[in-house]
């Protein structure tokens, strides 16, 4: 049996009137790569800040590593410790250089000694072939440079599970390549993901799972051979052949 | 270029050609009584007027930093979302609305004739100075809060997210992302209420006990008869305050420019 990190049983959220979970159930295991496919406003980014708590469920339950989020009494900040996030407009700090951008997490947050901290954060932008780019401020980075150091600041804090919203969307298309072959790395490496895409051919290229939701709801589940290949579902067959436009589906 | 030249021209030429230009020139614009106001007159048992000054730039260099910090929490507690300080804001909210909305000169004659009326050990035994600054910095205080919660205001959710998202705690997330981004903001619109602060240091002299220069220049009035002594009072704050306005405009044009840079 294998390990499993989170679960979402009948999750439903709501802004307002409006909901815009209206009862996801999913689990995920160690290890997994989960692709979110849909279309803008399907719920992928509110699904994707519920699992750490940046945002509050209105019903339901979520369980990540053994603890319940739902509880009043559990702290955000403590849940966001072991889970990264990176978002679609990269929110590096614009007021720190890129080294004080990554270890401002590991330092403040998980107390470590300056040195260790930078140490690891450099570790990391070598990897990333960046690691030239440390003292600069993040307005001298290409977009693409930009996202990487925001994964980087995400991987410092040594997480067990990494979210990532959209990342490549706010990117110039020939920027999007790095990015990706970044997040490739990373699913190699046997980090366990979640990842709202709209990238179609890279989910197929490195999902355990892809799920596909609309109106809130999971429509469809299942390996990427199935969902995107030979999908069951009406509703995902259009999805598909409005992104992949006469692709085979 | 030309216009504004015609116009600055023009208005000269009104104050020049006017039919009483010649008493005019001579009760505000009168060389003799400038000096005589702004070096002093031992003849005429008068102190030099920068000497008065000095008094509103004491009262303005304490009352600043007082009021720099006294603001913080309010604003603060007004910018706070939690229920468990529904109290306290509301008292906030009540002081911001209060001190903004009553002029200075009237919280300056509640205070002088007010509080030592209260007969109240230490509150009613105050100095004019410290009575002064109290005033200052109830009012300004106000202002300079609502100048922070702009400032806090306006740095993007985003940057909130991004700190909520490295484990940072609601206080670590204000002292190391939003209080710092909303500083650079906030500088230039702090020097303009300074500026403001240093012009109505001069208000403090009107509740009486204090010789700043509004009051050296009434009594210098009272000496010569001559409305010059007011001139060289705003020739005074002209001196300290141009620069610092012109201060305030460079740096907002410079925070201007590294946001157009492409800060996010």
């Amino acid at each position: 049996m294998a390990d499993t990190i989170v679960t979402l049983d009948e999750v439903v959220k709501r802004f307002g009137d409006r909901e815009v979970l209206s009862g996801v159930t999913l689990s995920v295991t160690r290890g997994q790569v989960v692709c979110l496919i849909g279309a803008s406003g399907s719920g992928k980014s509110t699904l994707l800040r519920c699992c750490n708590k940046l945002e509050d469920i209105d019903g339901g339950t979520i369980s990540v590593f053994g603890t319940d989020l739902s509880g009043d009494d559990v702290r955000g900040e403590l849940v966001r410790r072991h889970i990264g996030i990176v978002f679609q407009s990269f929110n590096l700090f614009p007021h720190r250089t890129v080294l004080d951008n990554i270890t401002m997490g590991p330092r403040r947050a998980l107390k470590m000694v300056k040195a260790t901290a930078e140490a690891t954060a450099l570790d990391l932008l070598t990897q990333f072939g960046l690691a030239e780019k440390a003292k600069d401020y993040p307005d001298r980075l290409s977009g693409g440079q930009q996202q990487r150091v925001a994964i980087i600041r995400a991987l410092a804090m040594d997480p067990e599970l990494l979210l990532l919203d959209e990342i490549t969307s706010a990117l110039d298309p020939e920027l999007v390549g790095e990015v990706l072959d970044a997040v490739r790395d990373l699913a190699r490496s046997g980090m366990t993901m979640i990842l709202a895409t709209h990238e179609i051919a890279f989910a197929r290229d490195v999902a355990d799972l892809v799920v596909f939701l609309e109106g809130g709801r999971i429509v469809e589940s299942g390996p990427p051979e199935q969902v995107l290949v030979e999908p069951r579902e009406a509703a995902t067959r259009r999805f598909l052949s409005r992104y992949l436009g006469d692709a085979p589906t | 270029m030309t216009s504004v030249t015609l116009l600055v021209l023009g208005a000269v030429a009104i104050f020049i050609l006017s039919p009483g230009a010649k008493t005019f020139g001579h009760y505000f614009l009168n060389p003799t009584i400038f000096a005589d106001t702004f070096f002093g007159n031992s003849a005429k048992n008068l102190d030099p007027m920068w000497q008065a000054f000095i008094k509103n730039i004491e009262m303005c260099l304490a009352a600043e930093p007082l009021v720099l910090i006294w603001a913080l929490p309010v604003a603060l507690l007004r910018n706070s979302p939690s229920p468990l300080l529904a109290g306290p804001r509301l008292v906030a909210t009540a002081y911001v609305d209060l001190a903004r909305g009553v002029p200075l000169v009237l919280v300056v004659y509640a205070v002088y004739f007010g509080l030592p009326s209260l007969n109240l050990p230490f509150i009613s035994d105050r100095t004019w100075f410290q009575y002064g600054l109290f005033c200052l910095v109830f009012c300004y205080g106000a202002y300079v809060s609502e100048v922070y919660r702009a400032g806090v205001q306006s740095v993007p959710y985003s940057q909130t997210l991004a700190g909520q998202a490295i484990g940072l705690t609601p206080f670590q997330l204000n002292r190391y992302v939003t209080i710092p981004q909303a500083l650079r903001i906030v500088v230039a619109p702090l020097i303009n209420d300074f500026v403001s602060l240093q012009k109505d240091t001069a208000i403090i002299g009107i509740g009486a006990g204090i010789i700043e220069v509004l009051k050296a220049a009434q009594i210098s009035q009272g000496v010569f008869f001559n409305d010059t002594c007011y001139v060289a009072a705003g020739v005074l704050f002209l001196i300290i305050c141009v620069p610092l306005t012109r201060l305030a405009d460079a740096l907002q044009a410079r925070d201007q420019r590294a946001r157009l840079a492409g800060a996010r």
